[in-house]
């Protein structure tokens, strides 16, 4: 009963080999549950569906995600898989780094901690005095340009975009006193606090495999994060003349 | 990567827009679905064979994004069982829907189908898919396929038919529940 309904559901979709049709129809013949069935069938047939779609299909596809495809970079070769384990060095780094409370890691997910900024400003670890240097993170990410230093050459943002689901958001290099250098993804929240959505370790400044890898862990979450093409500095400096309000 | 393969996958957009509605019923999420899937496309292009449907591998990639996410959110609407509803006419009785169908009813009556029903309508009703490749691209016997596809039917039929069902699946549908 089941495969004649089946066989049924086929032929209505064109899909029904022409070897079956004749002992479908003999089936049909004697079953009137069967022709109910096919009624249902033909009454959601493919092009009925379809046809209940076709207002989709003037929709235009957003350029943003055009974008996506024809700007998205050669991310095969830039962007490999993230370290294995990352998210968990990531959470022991936050938590002896910024003394942050495990039962606070503890809720958020592996790879992408989402971290208040704790009074406006963020402690970057300085892991040769073994105290935090504090460097006032949101003042950089609220004010300076890319590919400038900020404050005390500690904090670099590379780049600004506007995030699917987070608002503005910033990737930053935090370079340290002993040339070490720490990359950052940053959102900022709808009352002007600059969270850090994800940071690595730090590691020696320059190409190293290592480091590089750490790089572009952030560089593949910005990636994902992204809605269209990261700002140009014509963009980046109006919006910051905005104080980062859209329009 | 050839400046080609980005000028096909443009090509697709549409239909995997389409698609990605059918999906999650809902325009924004639709997109971030398809950015997604673009995403991963691009950065695992090496794993495409030319030759084969480039559409069906992006659809393929669309719906494991998707279903991963369903899993890992536990979002998966309330899967109602045909066999489970109460009213549903019999098949000697069985109503049929005949009036046209319109977008909201659909996407609202999909709401009540299994993640892997709801991808099989998509597939094969709306995106024209044979049997045999939405087979392919959802790694399952063509024989899956044609039980799926017959039970989200009978379940589509079942909710459009009844009005107050209806009505609470398009609640349901704006509610994300």
């Amino acid at each position: 009963m089941r495969k004649a309904g089946e066989k049924a559901m086929a032929l209505v979709d064109g899909q029904l080999a022409p070897a079956e049709v004749p002992g479908l129809v003999q089936e049909l013949a004697r079953d009137p549950s069967l022709v109910a069935e096919l009624q249902t069938y033909l009454a959601l047939s493919r092009s009925r569906i379809a046809s209940a779609f076709a207002a989709k299909d003037e929709e235009p596809v957003p350029a943003w995600l055009t974008e996506t495809i024809t700007r998205g970079g050669n991310l095969a070769e830039r962007q490999p898989a993230r370290q294995p384990g990352f998210g968990q060095s990531l959470l022991r780094w936050l938590q002896g780094s910024y003394r942050v409370p495990a039962w606070s890691l503890a809720a958020a997910p592996a790879a992408v901690v989402l971290l208040a900024v704790l009074a406006g400003g963020l402690a970057v670890p300085h892991p040769g005095r073994g105290e935090a240097m504090k460097t006032d993170l949101s003042t950089a990410l609220e004010g300076a340009a890319s590919g400038k230093d900020a404050a005390v050459t500690t904090v670099r943002p590379v780049l600004t975009f506007s995030s699917k689901s987070a608002g503005w958001c910033r990737q930053v290099e935090v370079r340290h006193a002993n040339r070490q250098v720490a990359h950052a993804l940053a959102c900022r929240s709808e009352d002007g606090k600059w969270n850090v959505v994800s940071s690595t370790p730090p590691g020696p400044a320059g190409f190293a495999p290592a480091g590089a890898d750490r790089r572009k862990a952030i560089d593949d979450l910005a990636t994902s994060m992204m809605r269209g093409d990261p700002l140009s500095a014509e963009a980046e400096a109006a919006l910051i003349a905005r104080r980062w309000q859209t329009r | 990567m050839s400046d080609d393969i980005r000028v096909r996958m443009v090509a697709v957009l549409p239909r995997l827009r389409r698609f990605a509605y059918a999906l999650t019923g809902n325009t924004e999420q639709g997109d971030d679905l398809v950015q997604d899937a673009c995403l991963r496309a691009l950065s695992r292009i090496d794993l495409w064979q030319p030759g084969t449907r480039l559409d069906s591998w992006m659809y393929r990639i669309a719906q494991n994004i998707w279903l991963d996410r369903l899993r890992a959110n536990k979002v998966r609407g309330e899967v109602v069982d045909i066999d489970a509803m109460e009213g549903i006419p019999g098949p000697d009785g069985r109503v049929v829907v005949e009036s046209e169908l319109t977008l909201q009813a659909v996407v609202a009556a999909m709401g009540q189908l299994s993640a892997e029903q709801r991808a099989m309508v998509a597939l094969v009703c709306i995106e024209g898919a044979s049997y045999k490749e939405a087979a392919e691209i959802a790694g399952v016997p063509v024989g899956t396929v044609m039980s799926r596809l017959a039970r989200a039917r009978r379940t589509l039929n079942a909710v459009l038919n009844q009005p107050g069902r209806a009505q609470a699946a398009r609640m349901s549908a704006k509610t994300g529940s």
